[in-house]
């Protein structure tokens, strides 16, 4: 059967374009900040200017054929395998702690290595921990407001996710996945009650955690006065506080920024905000800032227009994922919250996070059509 | 005005700097500033001596050890120090700059950087003078003068940044980037320092890689063909030939023909016409007697630098020259540490030819320099050993860091006396 253009053209309108065109921005600035940030360090380390940019490009590409797949898959192959979702990310998690592919850095073992690539499975968790909690309060609505049966499986199955991730330890990953739970909660119908009496609880675990190790705790309250502990904890917020500083309304200019070159180390990572600021400056920052804010207005609607309860937590979920990632990333790098690895969405160098934030901008897609397929 | 230094930003670093010549000293400074620990590392003890010692680092001397880089994450190169001697002494991921390189971090107003083999103190100091007779508050500096980590840790504040730069500084240089570079000339020099051509020339051209569209590179028309193939910027380019439309008096001969035009095209990317051109290279002269090129034959330089007469100006014109230098010098010493000169007699000189008086007390100074050092009775004799004995690309240079009145009246009959002498042999040999 042939397609005709216009046909094409009407099928690609079906799909939510303002979406689609938030994520190809923050992509493609993303791609811009990269090669800006990475340009220098990669000379050095690996003799070419573009070593990490034809990476990223390379990430992109396959982050985009994820994301076709996704957005014109069947939901019900998602749906259908729940579990078998949940089961592989909590395998692929205990593989980082227990299996000679899981790398270690700066005491943490949250990689896996697979030849040249590297992948981390807190991304796998984040989507199957999605899919799982819609899947349970889509099905269990007439049991979601009872206590044993409505709500303590969706906090024992995050528990046990998070656990994995503490035993990395990955703390971020565990405060992610809680954000994630909490959020879903919330539209899930949980009650009130359980939600903030959980949250107490959890509150007071974090607590207990953070006072119980020394390295959590410095690292946790350096962010306050990151200027008293400059050399140590307080280092790559201070670089980054300044960098952003330095940035003032405009910036410096793309590729202007001095922090990159010696001050903040792996600024193509989590802290690439900072470079943005430092470079576009307020404007940069704000166009990120705008993009995000498109994401979450697009989930939104298309969230509230599913008629499936299913289609529509898992909307909302997929776009928390993007969500809660940009709101932790730019509150570490500006010093809001303690600092934790979070990469940005769509900005930041990296495989894993990418795909991942690809694939959920994909489910979010394919839940915007309007005519189903 | 940003504010760039923070006195928080390399606090819990430790930064090396090799080399206590003005531009280490002034890298230390930056450092300190910015809240580094700072080691100064010098192999000459007397030079180390010297250093004051109340400026928040310390101070090292005699052969670098590996302890002395123990827990560097930076370590700034002085011009001279080939990256590959300290190599196997720094630790693991320490990042090596040069002083030139950890400046331009700081710094956010545009430059004009000036490279190349020859001319490069001349074409600088007129780009200056140009921009300064037409308003433009200017730093001069890099190479020659002070320091770029001077001017960012000084209080003054210009609107351009006019730098001499050399392929040392620029070997380890990079991110810095210029908003006009000029290459005025290129010819094997320095072959000493870079293992090849191929090296040397790569190392100027570095400069021009980082630079972009909104950048210009000024090059010299016969270079077009070779640097256009190496692809080696994406800045708008122009070359230039010797031209006609600047005379002065004070700027003879093509070379210097092709220098102004360098600075004209320099000076027309920051909005000046030729008019304003003309009237900022109006009049300008090197000082007589003050690292004044008096010939040039069979590609050696002669340079009368008559009026240096202490150890500081001595080595500045050492430091100016971009050749190898033949060195004149002797009369009445008036007092210092000959000492400070060895590392740049060391780096720039390839004889030593003194005269006159206090022979005893530069030989005693310099005997460990590896050099012959020869003494003759007059000035004459010794420019004229000088000069047979120079080699094409050389530049035999009258810096005597002396009082003239052993053998003249004052610094002028000497400088007088030296063109003479510099005349008579080139009629000679012509």
């Amino acid at each position: 059967m042939k397609i005709t253009q216009r046909e094409a053209a009407k099928q690609f309108m079906n799909y939510d374009v303002i979406l689609l065109g938030a994520v190809i921005g923050l992509a493609s600035l993303g791609l811009i900040m990269v090669l800006s940030a990475s340009g220098i360090m990669a000379e050095k380390v690996y003799g070419d200017k573009y070593a990490l940019f034809w990476k990223q490009v390379l990430f992109m590409v396959a982050g985009f054929a994820v994301l076709i797949f996704a957005a014109r898959a069947n939901m019900g192959f998602f749906y259908r395998n729940t579990y078998i979702w949940l089961l592989m990310a909590a395998g692929l998690l205990i593989l980082t702690i227990f299996s000679p592919f899981s790398t270690t850095a700066g005491g943490a073992s949250r990689w896996l290595r697979l030849g040249p690539f590297s992948f981390q499975p807190l991304e796998a968790a984040k989507i199957a921990l999605v899919f799982y909690l819609s899947y349970f309060f889509a099905n269990k609505q007439e049991l979601v407001r009872t206590f044993s049966v409505g709500f303590l499986p969706p906090i024992l199955m995050t528990g046990a996710l998070c656990f994995l991730l503490l035993l990395q330890p990955d703390f971020g990953g565990a405060v992610f996945l809680s954000a994630l739970l909490f959020l879903m909660c919330l539209v899930g119908g949980t009650r009130i009650i359980f939600l903030a009496s959980a949250g107490m609880l959890a509150l007071v675990s974090a607590a207990l955690l953070v006072v119980n190790s020394p390295y959590r705790f410095r690292r946790v309250f350096s962010f306050l006065d990151p200027f008293k502990d400059a050399q140590n904890s307080g280092y790559q917020l201070v670089q980054s506080l300044y960098g952003l500083g330095s940035g003032g309304w405009l910036g410096q200019g793309l590729g202007e920024g001095k922090q990159k070159l010696f001050f903040l180390p792996e600024a193509h990572n989590d802290f690439i905000m900072s470079v943005i600021g430092e470079e576009l400056g307020f404007v940069g920052i704000s166009l990120v800032i705008t993009l995000i804010g498109v994401v979450l207005w697009r989930t939104v609607m298309i969230s509230i227009r599913q008629e499936s309860m299913h289609d529509r937590i898992t909307a909302f979920g997929m776009g928390s994922i993007i969500i809660i990632g940009g709101l932790l990333n730019m509150g570490v790098v500006m010093g809001a919250i303690p600092p934790k690895g979070v990469p940005m969405p769509f900005i930041s160098y990296g495989g894993s996070h990418l795909v991942a934030g690809f694939f959920c901008a994909g489910v979010l897609l394919n839940l915007s059509r309007k005519v189903k397929a | 005005m940003r504010e760039f230094i923070h006195g928080d930003q390399l606090r819990g670093h430790t930064a090396v700097v090799l080399g206590a010549g003005s531009s280490g000293i002034a890298a230390a400074r930056l450092l300190v500033r910015l809240g580094a620990t700072v080691r100064l590392l010098e192999r000459s003890e007397s030079v180390a001596a010297s250093v004051p010692t109340d400026q928040g680092f310390e101070v090292r001397g005699g052969q670098h050890r590996p302890e002395d880089f123990q827990g560097a994450t930076l370590v700034v190169l002085s011009p001279g120090i080939p990256r590959a001697k300290v190599a196997p002494l720094l630790p693991e991921g320490a990042q090596v700059v040069s002083e030139l390189e950890l400046a331009s971090w700081f710094v956010s107003e545009p430059i004009i950087a000036v490279t190349g083999t020859n001319g490069k103190t001349t074409t600088t100091t007129l780009i200056g003078r140009i921009l300064e007779r037409n308003g433009r508050s200017v730093f001069v500096g890099g190479n020659i003068g002070t320091p770029l980590s001077d001017y960012v840790t000084g209080e003054e504040r210009a609107d351009v940044l006019v730098l001499e730069v050399s392929s040392f500084q620029l070997q380890n240089s990079p991110s810095f980037h210029p908003h006009v570079a000029v290459l005025l000339n290129f010819s094997a020099n320095h072959l000493d320092y870079h293992e090849t051509m191929e090296e040397y020339l790569d190392a100027k051209l570095s400069m021009f890689g980082h630079m972009d569209a909104r950048d210009l590179a000024v090059a010299p028309l016969s270079m077009k063909e070779e640097l256009e193939g190496r692809s080696f910027t994406r800045a708008n380019r122009v070359y230039f030939v010797a031209g006609r439309r600047f005379e002065c008096p004070g700027l003879p001969g093509e070379h210097n023909r092709e220098n102004m035009e360098a600075a004209f095209l320099a000076c027309r990317h920051l909005g000046l016409s030729e008019d304003d051109v003309r009237r900022g290279i109006e009049g300008f002269s090197s000082l007589p007697h003050r690292l004044e090129a008096v010939a040039e034959h069979r590609d050696i330089t002669f340079v009368d630098d008559s009026k240096s007469t202490t150890i500081d100006s001595m080595i500045a014109a050492l430091k100016s020259q971009d050749r190898p230098v033949r060195l004149l010098a002797g009369g009445v010493f008036k007092g210092g540490d000959l000492g400070a000169v060895l590392p740049h007699i060391r780096e720039r000189v390839r004889g030593i030819y003194l005269f006159g008086k206090s022979r005893e007390i530069f030989e005693g100074a310099w005997s460990g320099c590896g050099l012959e050092i020869h003494w003759d009775p007059t000035l004459e004799e010794a420019v004229f050993r000088a000069a047979s004995e120079a080699r094409p690309g050389e530049c035999v240079l009258l810096s005597p860091a002396t009082a003239s009145f052993d053998l003249f009246a004052n610094y002028k009959e000497r400088g007088k006396a030296f063109q003479r002498a510099v005349r008579e042999w080139v009629e000679g040999t012509a």
